[in-house]
C-alpha cells in the first residue's frame, strides 16, 4: 500500500529518513530514480542513510511502475521518494492508485522561482503541477510531518 | 732670542711644517722684526746648525733633524730642491717613476719623452696622442716634473695646462688667454693682461685637446714656435718673448686636425696606448694603486673578491684609465656602508656598476668559484714578486689565445719556453719535494716513450722543476683568463694529444703523491716543453688512433686506455658531431704526416663506413687497419695487442670476436604502490571513487590511486600488466573481479568500514596508526562531500563540511559515544543542509513534541549548542531547538548511542 509519494531532491537525506518514516509508520522506502541506478557511489550513500528496520529499494522509474503495478509491493507500507516533479508525474501517470503528491524540496537554480521555504520550481514544472491538480491529484507542500500541508495552488 | 728662533726652526722642521720656515713667517710667528730674524739666521747658517732650502721664499731648516732623516751628513749649507730631497728621503718615486708602466709598456714612450724634454737648449715641442683617459695629461705633468728634477727648467717655473675644448665655442677668448691682451682689445678687456705663454715662461705649457684650436690660433702659435716672440691681442706692435716647452695632446689624428704648418713644427709625436693593450700586469698595478688611493682617502682597508678582480681586468673600459677610475670609485661608494667594525671594506660583484657587470658574460658569472678575498697590500706585494714570470706567462698565453696558426705559434711558444728557462739561474740542489716531482716526470715520460734529448736533459728537467714553484701571484693571471685558458687547453688536447695526456698524467700523479695541484698554466707550459722534447723523437713503429665524435670522447677513452696500459698506445682525434668525411680524412692525413716513419696504424672509429675513410688517406709505406666499432673494452684489447706486438691481422680477429654483445636486464625498480578503483557500473563512478580516496590519503602518501576498467580486469585477471608495473595494494569497487588475488574491498564496506581487515592490513605498512584513522575518517567525510555538493546552493560545501565534521567530533566526545559511520555520514549531510537552511532563514519551526523534547533532553540540547558554538558563530546562525530535535532523531537511532543509554 502506497503511504506517500514525495518529491525531495535529496531523496533519502534530510527529514525523510527519520521524521517521515516514523510519522507515516512505513516499512519500505522506494527510491524511484533513473540516475541513481547508474551510480554505485550514490546508491551506497543512500543505503547508508537508511534508517534501521526499514527496507530500502532502489529502482528506475520504469521498473518502479512495473513493480508497483505487478503487486509485489502491496505487502509493504510503501513510501516512494522521487527527485523531481517530472519523475513524480511519470509515476502518477503509470500508477493509478497514487492520488496524492507531497512536495518536500527542490533545489534552487537560475531557472526556478521560490514558492515555499524549500520548493523551487521552473515554469515547466509549474505547468506539470497545474496539470496534476487538474487531474484531481492532491498536491500539497509539506516539508516535515509536523508542518501543515499547504495546497500547491495557494503557492503558485 | 737666538734660542727662540732656533727652537721654532727645530720644532717646525721636526713636524714637517716647512712653509712656516721662511723669514716672513718666522718674523710674524715670533713677533720679531724681519731684519732681526735675518740677522740671527745668518749667524745660525754660519754656525752650521741650520740649512737653506729652495728659493722664493728661501726656507731655513734644522740641520740635525734633516741629517737624522737622511741618516747621513748633509754637505754644504743648502738644499737646492727641497721637494726632490724630501721625496728621495721617503723613497718616493720621482716624476716618470711614478707612472705605472714606465718600465713596461710605456718604457719607450717615457724614454722618448725624457729625451724630448731634455733636448738642448729648450726641449722640443711634443704631441701626445691617444684615446680619452689613457693618461696624456698625467704624462705631460710628469714631463714637467722630470724637467724640474733634472734642472732643465728653473724650480720656480710653472706647469700651465689649458684645455682647448673648454674654448671650443669661443676661439677668440682662447687666443686672448694664450697670448694675453691689452686694455681695450675687446669688450671687457679693461686692463693689460699677460697670457698663459707668459705665465709658463721658463716652464711648460700643456695644450690639451689641441684639435679644438682654431686655424688662426694655430698660425699664431707656430709663429711663436719659430720666433719665440708674439703679440698680445689688440697690440700688433709690441713683441713679447717667452721661453716655453710646449706639449700638445689630442684624442684625434693630428694629421687630420692640425694645420700642416703646425704639424711640421712638432717633431715628436708619441702615442699613448689604450688600457686594453697594456697587459694584465700593468692593469692590475693600476687597479691596485687606485684602490690603495681610495683606502687612504676613506681610511679603510679594502678587500676585493676574485670575481671583481677578474671583471675589472677583462672589461674593455671605453674611457680607459679614466673609466676604470670612475668604476673603482663608484664601487667604493657602493661598498662604503659594508665597512665592518675593523674598518675592512669588502668589494664584491654587487658593488660594481651595472654597466660594467652587464659586460661580464653570464657563464663567467655563473662559474662556481670559491669566494676569496684579497687585500690590496697583499695583492700589491704578490704582484711585485711575480713581475718577470707574469709577463712571460702572459705573453705565452696571449700568443696561443690569439693564434691564427696554432701549430706554428705553439712551436714558437716551445722555443720561448725553453729559452726562458735556459736564462733563469740554475738551482744548486733540489728539495726532496722537487726530487719526488722529478721522479714522477721521469716515470711518466718513460711510459710515453719520451726521452729528453741528451744534451738538453738537464735543461728540460730544470724547467719542469722550476715550473713546479711558479709563484702564487700567477694565480691572478689565471683568474682573469680562466675562459681563454680553457680554450687553449682544449686546443692542446686536439693538437698535441700525446703531450697533453702525458701532462695530465703527471698532474694526477702529483696530486695523488705530492698533494699539489698543478694549475692549467703550469700544465700548458709543461705540455709545450714535452712537445718540444718529443719533436726530436722518432715515431713509434706501430700506434693506435681513436677517432670519435664528441667534444672529448676519443681523447678520454685514449687517455683511459693509455693510463691503464701505462703505455702511450693510442692517440685521439676528437670530431665535432657534424663533420664531413673530408674533414676526417684531412685530420688523419695531418696525423700521418706528423707520425712520419710509422709502419702500422690501428684505427678505431665510432661511426662511418670504412672504405670512405681510407680512400682519401695519403698512405705511403704504412699499413692501416680500421675497425668501425668503439668501446673501452675493445680499445683496451687492441691497445694491449699493439703493445705486445701481436700481428695486425690477429689483433683485428680478436677484436671482431669480442664485438658480439650480451645483455641482461635486472628488474628491480621499486614499483609504485597502487590502489585500483574498478567499478562494474563504469569508469565515471570509478573516477569519483578515486577522487574520494586520493583526497582522503595523507598528503605526502606514496600510495597512488588509479582507475581501471572492470571488464578488462575481469578478462585479464592477474595477468594484467597493471600488476607487473605496480604493487597493487587492493582493489576497491562494486563487484569483485574473478581470479583476482589481491585484497578486494567493496565500496559499501569501505564507506561503512565493515569487513575491511584485509584492506587495513595491506595499508598498514605504508601508514602510521594515526594516519590510518584520519584516512578512514576522511573517507566518510569525502563521501559526504560528494553528496552535499548536489544539495547545497549557496555555501561552500568543502568548508561547511569541515566545520560540521569538527562539530560532530566534539559532540561525540561530549556525549561520550562513537557513532557508527552511517550515522556520521547521515549527520554530515543532514547538518550541512540544516546550516544552509538556517543561513537562508528557512529553518524548520516544528518538531513533534518540542516542549517535551526540550524538557527531557536538556543535556543533549546543551551538548549540541556547545559543540556547534563555533559553527553558529561562523555562519551567524542559531540552531533552534526544533532542528536539534531532528539531529537527535539521527543520533538516537545509532546502535552505539542506544547501547550507551
Amino acid at each position: 500500500m502506497i503511504k506517500k509519494l514525495r518529491v525531495d531532491h535529496r531523496l533519502l537525506h534530510g527529514q525523510v529518513a527519520f521524521s517521515w518514516t516514523s510519522a507515516l509508520n512505513v516499512d519500505c522506502i522506494l527510491i524511484a530514480n533513473d540516475s541513481v541506478m547508474k551510480d554505485e557511489l550514490r546508491k551506497t550513500t543512500l543505503k547508508m542513510a537508511k534508517p534501521n528496520g526499514v527496507k530500502l529499494v532502489m529502482k528506475n522509474i520504469e521498473d518502479s511502475i512495473k513493480a508497483i503495478n505487478s503487486g509485489v509491493t502491496d505487502k509493504y507500507k510503501l513510501f516512494i521518494v522521487v527527485e523531481s516533479i517530472a519523475d513524480a508525474a511519470a509515476l502518477i501517470d503509470g500508477v493509478e492508485s497514487i492520488k496524492a503528491l507531497n512536495l518536500g524540496g527542490t533545489k534552487a537554480t537560475d531557472k526556478t522561482r521560490n514558492i515555499s521555504k524549500a520548493m523551487n520550481v521552473t515554469p515547466e514544472e509549474e505547468d506539470i503541477l497545474k496539470n496534476l491538480v487538474d487531474k484531481g491529484i492532491d498536491v500539497t507542500i509539506q516539508m516535515v510531518p509536523e508542518d501543515s500541508a499547504v495546497p500547491v495552488m495557494k503557492a503558485l | 732670542m737666538q734660542e727662540t728662533i732656533q727652537n721654532a726652526i727645530q720644532e717646525h722642521t721636526q713636524n714637517g711644517q716647512f712653509s712656516r720656515l721662511s723669514v716672513a713667517e718666522l718674523s710674524s710667528q715670533l713677533s720679531l722684526p724681519k731684519s732681526r730674524v735675518t740677522q740671527v739666521l745668518q749667524q745660525l747658517l754660519k754656525a752650521g746648525t741650520i740649512i737653506r732650502a729652495g728659493q722664493k721664499p728661501v726656507l731655513f731648516l734644522d740641520r740635525a733633524v734633516l741629517e737624522e732623516k737622511q741618516g747621513s751628513p748633509i754637505e754644504g749649507d743648502a738644499i737646492r730642491n727641497l721637494d726632490q730631497w724630501l721625496a728621495a728621503q721617503t723613497d718616493q718615486a720621482q716624476d716618470f717613476d711614478k707612472l705605472i708602466g714606465h718600465d713596461g709598456s710605456l718604457s719607450s714612450l717615457v724614454e722618448q719623452c725624457k729625451a724630448t724634454v731634455a733636448y738642448p737648449p729648450n726641449g722640443l715641442p711634443l704631441i701626445l696622442t691617444g684615446e680619452t683617459g689613457t693618461g696624456k695629461s698625467m704624462i705631460a705633468g710628469l714631463a714637467y716634473e722630470y724637467a724640474r728634477n733634472h734642472d732643465l727648467v728653473k724650480p720656480e717655473s710653472r706647469f700651465v695646462a689649458v684645455n682647448c675644448s673648454e674654448y671650443a665655442n669661443n676661439p677668440e677668448l682662447l687666443t686672448a688667454n694664450l697670448f694675453g691682451y691689452v686694455k681695450g682689445a675687446f669688450t671687457g678687456a679693461d686692463q693689460d693682461t699677460p697670457g698663459l705663454l707668459e705665465l709658463a715662461d721658463g716652464g711648460v705649457l700643456f695644450l690639451d685637446e689641441v684639435h679644438n684650436l682654431k686655424g688662426e690660433c694655430q698660425e699664431k702659435l707656430f709663429h711663436f714656435m719659430d720666433q719665440s716672440v708674439y703679440h698680445r691681442m689688440g697690440d700688433n706692435k709690441t713683441w713679447y718673448t717667452s721661453s716655453v716647452r710646449l706639449i700638445f695632446a689630442t684624442t684625434e689624428d693630428p694629421e687630420k686636425v692640425l694645420l700642416k704648418t703646425l704639424q711640421r713644427r712638432i717633431p715628436m709625436k708619441l702615442a699613448v696606448p689604450n688600457l686594453a693593450v697594456r697587459g694584465n700586469y700593468e692593469k692590475l698595478q693600476i687597479i691596485l694603486s687606485m684602490f690603495a688611493r681610495e683606502e687612504e682617502r676613506l681610511k679603510v682597508r679594502i678587500r676585493l673578491s676574485s670575481s671583481v678582480i677578474q671583471l675589472l681586468l677583462s672589461y674593455p673600459f671605453p674611457e680607459n684609465i679614466g673609466g676604470l677610475k670612475s668604476t673603482i670609485q663608484s664601487s667604493c661608494v657602493n661598498a662604503l656602508f659594508q665597512t665592518d667594525e675593523e674598518k675592512v671594506m669588502r668589494i664584491s660583484l654587487k658593488n660594481i656598476p651595472d654597466s660594467v657587470i652587464q659586460y661580464s658574460a653570464l657563464e663567467t658569472l655563473m662559474k662556481p668559484r670559491e669566494l676569496s678575498w684579497h687585500s690590496i697590500d697583499e695583492l700589491q706585494h704578490e704582484l711585485e714578486n711575480v713581475r718577470t714570470p707574469f709577463s712571460f706567462f702572459e705573453s705565452v698565453l696571449k700568443t696561443l689565445e690569439t693564434t691564427q696558426d696554432f701549430e706554428a705559434d705553439f712551436r714558437g711558444v716551445q722555443k720561448t719556453v725553453l729559452h726562458h728557462f735556459n736564462r733563469s739561474p740554475r738551482k744548486a740542489a733540489l728539495t726532496p719535494f722537487e726530487t719526488a716531482f722529478l721522479a714522477i716526470v721521469r716515470e711518466k715520460c718513460s711510459q710515453y716513450h719520451l726521452d729528453f734529448p741528451e744534451k738538453d736533459r738537464q735543461l728540460y728537467e730544470t724547467a719542469f722543476v722550476e715550473l713546479l714553484s711558479v709563484p702564487r701571484g700567477i694565480g691572478l693571471l689565471l683568474q682573469s683568463r680562466a675562459v681563454q685558458m680553457e680554450d687553449v687547453m682544449n686546443r692542446l688536447r686536439t693538437e698535441a694529444f700525446k703531450y697533453f695526456s702525458l701532462v695530465s698524467d703527471i698532474r694526477q700523479e702529483t696530486q695523488e703523491c705530492l698533494e699539489t695541484d698543478l694549475n692549467p698554466l703550469q700544465c700548458l707550459i709543461m705540455t709545450a716543453l714535452a712537445a718540444m722534447a718529443g719533436r726530436s723523437q722518432p715515431a713509434p713503429r706501430r700506434m693506435g688512433v681513436i677517432l670519435a665524435h664528441g667534444e672529448s670522447s676519443a681523447s678520454s677513452m685514449a687517455m683511459c686506455v693509455n693510463q691503464w696500459l701505462e703505455t702511450h698506445v693510442f692517440d685521439a682525434i676528437d670530431m665535432p658531431l657534424f663533420v664531413s668525411q673530408e674533414e676526417i680524412s684531412r685530420q688523419l692525413n695531418d696525423w700521418l704526416q706528423k707520425m712520419e716513419g710509422i709502419e702500422e696504424l690501428f684505427l678505431l672509429v665510432d661511426l662511418g663506413s670504412l672504405e670512405h675513410i681510407y680512400r682519401n688517406l695519403n698512405i705511403r709505406n704504412v699499413n692501416i687497419g680500421i675497425i668501425n666499432s668503439l668501446s673501452l673494452k675493445l680499445a683496451l684489447t687492441v691497445g694491449q695487442d699493439i703493445r705486445n706486438q701481436t700481428p695486425m691481422e690477429k689483433v683485428f680477429e680478436r677484436a671482431k670476436a669480442l664485438s658480439s654483445i650480451e645483455y641482461h636486464i635486472e628488474r628491480n625498480r621499486e614499483k609504485p604502490r597502487m590502489i585500483i578503483c574498478s567499478c562494474a557500473s563504469g569508469l565515471g563512478v570509478a573516477e569519483k571513487l578515486r577522487g574520494v580516496i586520493v583526497d582522503s590519503l595523507p598528503e605526502d602518501s606514496a600510495i597512488r590511486v588509479m582507475i581501471y576498467d572492470y571488464n578488462t580486469l575481469q578478462q585479464e585477471g592477474m595477468a594484467s600488466p597493471v600488476f607487473e608495473e605496480n604493487q597493487v595494494i587492493s582493489i576497491v569497487g562494486t563487484l569483485k573481479p574473478e581470479e583476482i588475488t589481491v585484497p578486494f574491498v567493496a565500496l559499501e564496506d569501505l564507506i561503512l568500514q565493515e569487513n575491511t581487515n584485509r584492506f587495513d592490513d595491506s595499508l598498514r605498512p605504508y601508514m602510521e596508526a594515526e594516519e590510518m584513522r584520519v584516512f578512514k575518517k576522511n573517507i566518510v567525510k569525502n563521501f559526504s562531500l560528494s553528496n552535499i555538493m548536489n544539495s547545497l546552493t549557496i555555501l561552500n560545501p568543502a568548508k561547511l563540511l569541515e566545520h560540521v565534521a569538527d562539530a560532530i567530533d566534539r559532540l561525540q566526545n561530549r556525549l561520550g559515544v562513537s557513532l557508527g559511520n552511517n550515522t556520521c555520514f547521515g549527520l554530515y549531510v543532514h547538518v550541512s543542509c540544516l546550516i544552509e537552511r538556517l543561513v537562508m532563514n528557512r529553518g524548520i519551526e516544528v518538531y513533534g513534541n518540542a516542549e517535551a523534547f526540550q524538557r527531557e533532553q536538556k543535556d543533549f540540547i546543551q551538548a549540541v549548542d556547545d559543540s556547534f558554538a563555533d559553527v553558529q558563530k561562523f555562519y551567524g546562525i542559531r540552531i533552534p531547538v526544533e532542528e536539534t530535535g531532528y539531529m537527535f532523531d539521527y543520533i538516537k537511532n545509532d546502535p552505539n548511542y542506544e547501547k550507551r543509554v
